[in-house]
């Protein structure tokens, strides 16, 4: 990608993608929570109410958020494509995702279709909302770019996930007959992680790991390749239905692989960057890239499927908020630059990025987060793993919670700072 | 006078946050060269609004040399001028 194009004028205001990002650590929590308490009962089956719910609060109340607030950000800046109401779009998505994942939650939990119901609906109102700005500004852009070109097929992948959630829904309140409708969890479940949520992240990734650590480009037939071959086995899936289960095997396998290849080469590229310094970015990177392989060798022998399931998840969370530890205090830093220049107070000191996020802070979230992985693997062995897992997803949550809260504070001083030395009584 | 920074091998938004301090610390009749691995174009805004003028050269594939000066000031006179065209 050319960077050299970058463009931060069409930058959204940071408040837009930062109200997102807010939301993923109580969720995480509440993930945290139930794989805790009920952690047994989610390696026996992934059909267990406790393992749906937890599934949920991850995927739509923790990675999603933070997925739409980083596609706002990046389109405008990485691909000339602004949103037309940022903030708007990103306060509705907040609210459908919001209370949607929590309606979800609880309604699996407590066994409520009712909730299902209403939360499915809060979270495909909140995504769609998403999905029809994101096309709108998605087809503005004169730019024509692999990234773009990946960005484009995960949306359309997002938009197959909320169709087949509503209908998985439906199915579930008894509105409609869904036969083998387990088959079509697994599609859904496969267009969401594999089409929406790992597609983007790996478009993003291949553009952030050479950016961040001055690494070799990743090769552009890969970026194709990937991509195309992802939609297309999860096209095949979904067009073959309940029908030639051994073929749907192989094409899951072949999505596994495709994952295999991007996470391999992202650590070969890691392997060769510039920049020798390790940081708490590159160590959660990496760990997400490993997960792979672990859920890879896990397959390989046989493990629980919610295992498996429970780490890419997990290695999921560890790219994504490896990421935010590299956003937020960037997106707090420009609110702050730009405030100084536009009220021409440039004598005022800002303060250093890391002080916006400490490194404390940072290593505390990796350290957490890459144990909690551990103790998945681990209960591949000893299942009562699970439950320290959860307990560390929880202390990540909290750690998460406190840079965040870091950052605001210190964006909002430095904000009042400069509101003041603009005031009429200077 | 010349005060040179090489931000080549800095993360996002490191170099910016670079360019920006060493700016502030120049004194009345000094410019700034920098090297950096790309061309800086978010700076350029804030250049623009901070009053500030600049001249964006590539040297070599991945390297770029970006010469501030105050607005007002004459443009200097490159001590070191690089050899290749202006993209």
């Amino acid at each position: 990608m050319n960077l050299g194009g970058l463009s931060a004028d069409k930058a959204p205001p940071a408040d837009a993608p930062l109200v997102l990002f807010y939301l993923m650590p109580a969720f995480m929590a509440f993930a945290g929570l139930v794989l805790a308490w009920q952690g047994d009962q989610i390696m026996l089956s992934r059909w267990t109410p406790a393992a749906l719910a937890t599934t949920h609060l991850l995927v739509l109340g923790s990675l999603a958020p933070v997925m739409c607030g980083a596609l706002l950000q990046i389109s405008p800046v990485l691909l000339g494509a602004p949103y037309r109401r940022p903030r708007r779009v990103a306060r509705f998505t907040a609210t459908g995702l919001g209370i949607g994942s929590l309606l979800l939650g609880a309604g699996f939990l407590l066994l409520k279709p009712t909730l299902l119901m209403a939360g499915g609906i809060m979270a495909a109102v909140g995504l769609g909302v998403f999905l029809v700005a994101t096309f709108e500004a998605l087809t503005t852009t004169a730019i024509r770019h692999e990234t773009l070109w990946s960005i484009r097929l995960a949306a359309g992948a997002l938009a197959v996930t909320i169709i087949l959630g509503l209908v998985l829904v439906l199915a579930r309140a008894g509105w409609i007959d869904l036969p083998k409708h387990l088959n079509w969890v697994d599609t859904h479940a496969a267009w969401g992680l594999a089409g929406w949520l790992g597609l983007l992240l790996a478009a993003v990734g291949m553009e952030l790991i050479p950016l961040f650590y001055i690494s070799p480009p990743f090769p552009i037939w890969l970026k194709y390749s990937f991509s195309i071959s992802i939609i297309l086995s999860l096209s095949l899936i979904l067009a073959l239905g309940t029908h030639l289960p051994i073929t749907t095997q192989i094409l899951f396998a072949a999505i596994l692989l495709a994952y295999l290849l991007y996470s391999a080469y992202a650590l070969h590229s890691e392997h060769r960057r510039q920049r020798p310094r390790r940081d708490a970015s590159l160590w959660l990177w990496q760990a997400s890239h490993v997960t792979v392989f672990l859920a890879f060798f896990g397959w390989l022998f046989d493990t629980s499927i919610s295992l498996i399931g429970g780490l890419l998840l997990t290695g999921t969370l560890a790219f994504v908020i490896g990421s935010l530890l590299k956003i937020v205090p960037f997106l707090c830093w420009l609110d702050l630059q730009q405030r100084r220049i536009r009220s021409q107070h440039l004598d005022v000191k800002l303060p250093r990025l890391s002080a916006l996020l400490p490194t404390w802070q940072a290593i505390a979230i990796a350290v957490t987060m890459i144990l909690a992985i551990a103790a998945l693997s681990g209960a591949a062995i000893e299942a009562s793993l699970i439950h320290l897992a959860g307990g560390l997803l929880v202390m990540c949550a909290v750690s998460l919670a406190i840079a965040l809260a870091t950052a605001a504070g210190a964006r909002q001083a430095y904000a009042r700072l400069l509101a003041a030395s603009n005031s009429p009584s200077d | 006078m010349e005060q040179l920074i090489d931000v080549s091998l800095l993360e996002p938004p490191e170099p910016l946050e670079q360019i920006l301090d060493a700016l502030a610390d120049l004194s009345p009749g000094d410019y700034l060269r920098v090297k950096h691995r790309r061309d800086p174009v978010p700076l350029y805004r804030m250049l623009h609004d901070m009053g500030y003028e600049w001249l964006t050269t590539q040297v070599a594939p991945g390297r770029f040399e970006i010469v501030i000066w105050p607005s007002g000031m004459p443009a200097p006179i490159s001590e070191n001028p690089p050899n290749l065209e202006n993209p």
